[in-house]
């Protein structure tokens, strides 16, 4: 190769940098926004534009500073004409036309217009349309910028009824799981085969739905369910059934309570349960039950730029009282006649740790939660243990543990599904069955309600 | 006794920027030098859903007498702070 030659691909390539270097500088330099509003309870109307990128040299800041630059139109409804202001072509007659005192950079995110003059509209604007457009000087480096404003508020003035939304809500119930989030509704289940037993299906559902409006000092009405079907199961088992051990459903209030000031403790999440059930069908029981308990929303142990580690501990009261018992529990006689009253200690801590997607960190790639619960009852409950091969039924105020660890794994876009691995161990109520030591894998079907105010999880 | 009425503050860019970090869990992450249009809520302690919503309620304890919906408050972690001041601006009433 001729040295010209390579002087000259020499001098393409160290061009093609510069032009690059340049176009990376341009998507770096002082920008103009499209999105334009009235500053809120601002009177006289200020015209918020939004802006990208470092300050403008002092040139280019004067030029944007120069009303001359500017057309602004402003309109009362879609349908009717638009009114340009600090135009000198329009006629003024005896009122001066309103127009552009002062045009100020706040920060490095928004150009200010100060409006000015008789002829605005009263309040802060918010209830007109707006468009803007700069037209660069000639000399400055700028394209023209068209911006506007075109959902106006209605009756600016006017404060909504305590209690009433100021305006609608614009999701949907359903989306999919972002970072961090518990979903509302799961569905999870295993299938297990074998020889010498017949197939073992075991199913999750966890569901948790929320109005969208306060019930005052009450908080948010919900339903939650819970139902876990098969999780004691174990092969050998001679007859495929769904046989659910633990129901639960209540009607709920959850109360949010932020604490300000950047300490350990951002805020308090309190569920009130007055009304609820836990029932099992493979023995019928069932119990009557209400309660509380708060969650304490502790600030997040920052790894890195996409991941963490957060504990939610957690604290509450179940009472109530036992509706109807079972003779025999797995086929073993139990006597539950001093089993009546209900009322447990609640504790228990959830922990998360996971990685969000550098570019999205809505989006969870990878996640792992364990929740730890221990009930404490007041007055002997039932529970039920399987020791080689024997069921033994006792009731007792025994501490009552739950264990579940959820692993969940979610690379790819489509997040209404995961990987999942769930490990669990404990008894749930009514009648506190212990599940020893299970492993599942497989995948979770899993939403949450986009348009719900509180955000919680379930209590186990 | 007739009670008072609040005067609502004007809602200046910076006045909704200061409301939006002050309502995050680590609002010292967000310094002088921050840009906000690119820290996001995560970076100031948003991660999840339970903190999201305590975001909102937050947001909304520090706006009164201005009323807003949940809904039209921006506060998931990947929102940036503009974007959630933004979304406030276009939506108190």
């Amino acid at each position: 190769m001729s040295s010209k030659t390579l002087g000259a691909r020499l001098f393409a390539a160290v061009s093609l940098l510069f032009a690059l270097n340049r176009a990376a500088l341009a998507a770096d330099a002082f920008q103009l926004g499209t999105t334009l509003h009235p500053s809120p309870g601002v009177i006289p109307i200020v015209l918020d534009l939004s802006t990208t990128g470092p300050e403008p040299s002092a040139s280019d800041l004067a030029a944007y500073q120069d009303p001359a630059n500017w057309r602004i139109l402003m309109q009362t409804k879609p349908t009717d004409p638009p009114v340009s202001l600090c135009d000198d072509r329009q006629p003024t007659g005896v009122v001066r036309k309103p127009c552009l005192s002062n045009i100020e950079l706040s920060g490095t995110q928004h150009l200010l217009l100060h409006l000015t003059g008789t002829g605005l509209p009263e309040g802060d604007g918010r209830d007109h349309l707006w468009t803007v457009l700069f037209q660069p000087p000639a000399g400055m480096a700028a394209l023209p910028v068209l911006a506007s404003f075109t959902t106006p508020i209605k009756s600016v003035s006017s404060n909504p009824a305590p209690g009433k939304s100021a305006a609608p809500a614009k999701t949907g119930y359903f989306a999919p799981i972002g970072s961090g989030d518990t979903p509302d509704y799961s569905l999870s289940g295993t299938f297990l085969a074998g020889g010498n037993t017949k197939p073992i299906y075991t199913l999750v559902e966890q569901a948790s739905f929320y109005a969208t409006k306060q019930w005052g000092v009450l908080g948010l009405p919900g339903f939650t369910s819970a139902v876990a079907i098969n999780q004691a199961a174990a092969p050998p088992n001679n007859r495929t059934r769904l046989d659910p051990n633990s129901i639960s459903a209540a009607v709920s209030f959850w109360r949010l309570d932020p604490v300000s000031g950047g300490g350990l403790l951002y805020g308090l999440i309190t569920q009130i349960n007055p009304l609820g059930g836990e029932f099992s069908r493979s023995d019928p029981s069932a119990n009557i039950i209400g309660g509380f308990n708060t969650t304490f929303v502790l600030q997040r142990k920052r790894l890195s730029d996409s991941a963490y580690f957060v504990l939610y501990p957690l604290a509450g009261l179940e009472g109530g009282r036992n509706l109807d018992k079972p003779a025999s529990i797995m086929g073993t006689a139990a006597d539950l006649s001093h089993y009546s009253g209900i009322f447990r200690g609640l504790l228990g801590s959830d922990a998360v740790f996971s990685v969000v997607n550098t570019k999205d960190k809505d989006a969870n790639v990878f996640s792992i939660t364990g929740s730890y619960r221990m009930r404490l009852p007041a007055a002997d409950e039932p529970r039920v243990r399987t020791v080689h091969g024997t069921t033994l039924v006792d009731l007792t105020t025994r501490a009552r543990n739950w264990i579940e660890v959820d692993i969940n794994a979610s690379p790819w876009s489509f997040k209404y599904l995961s990987l999942n691995a769930k490990y669990q161990y404990g008894s749930l109520p009514p009648l506190f069955s212990l599940v020893d030591q299970q492993v599942s894998f497989g995948f979770t079907i899993q939403g949450k309600q986009a348009n719900k105010k509180a955000a919680t999880s379930l209590p186990h | 006794m007739a009670l008072a009425k609040q005067v609502k503050q004007p809602l200046t860019p910076q006045v909704l920027q200061d409301i939006v970090v002050k309502s995050t869990p680590d609002p010292r992450r967000f310094t002088a030098s921050s840009d906000p249009a690119a820290v996001t809520l995560f970076d100031l302690g948003v991660v999840g859903s339970r903190e999201s919503a305590l975001f909102v309620v937050a947001v909304k304890q520090k706006l009164n007498p201005w009323q807003i919906a949940d809904s039209d408050i921006a506060s998931s972690p990947a929102t940036t702070v503009q974007k959630a001041a933004d979304s406030l601006a276009e939506n108190v009433q």
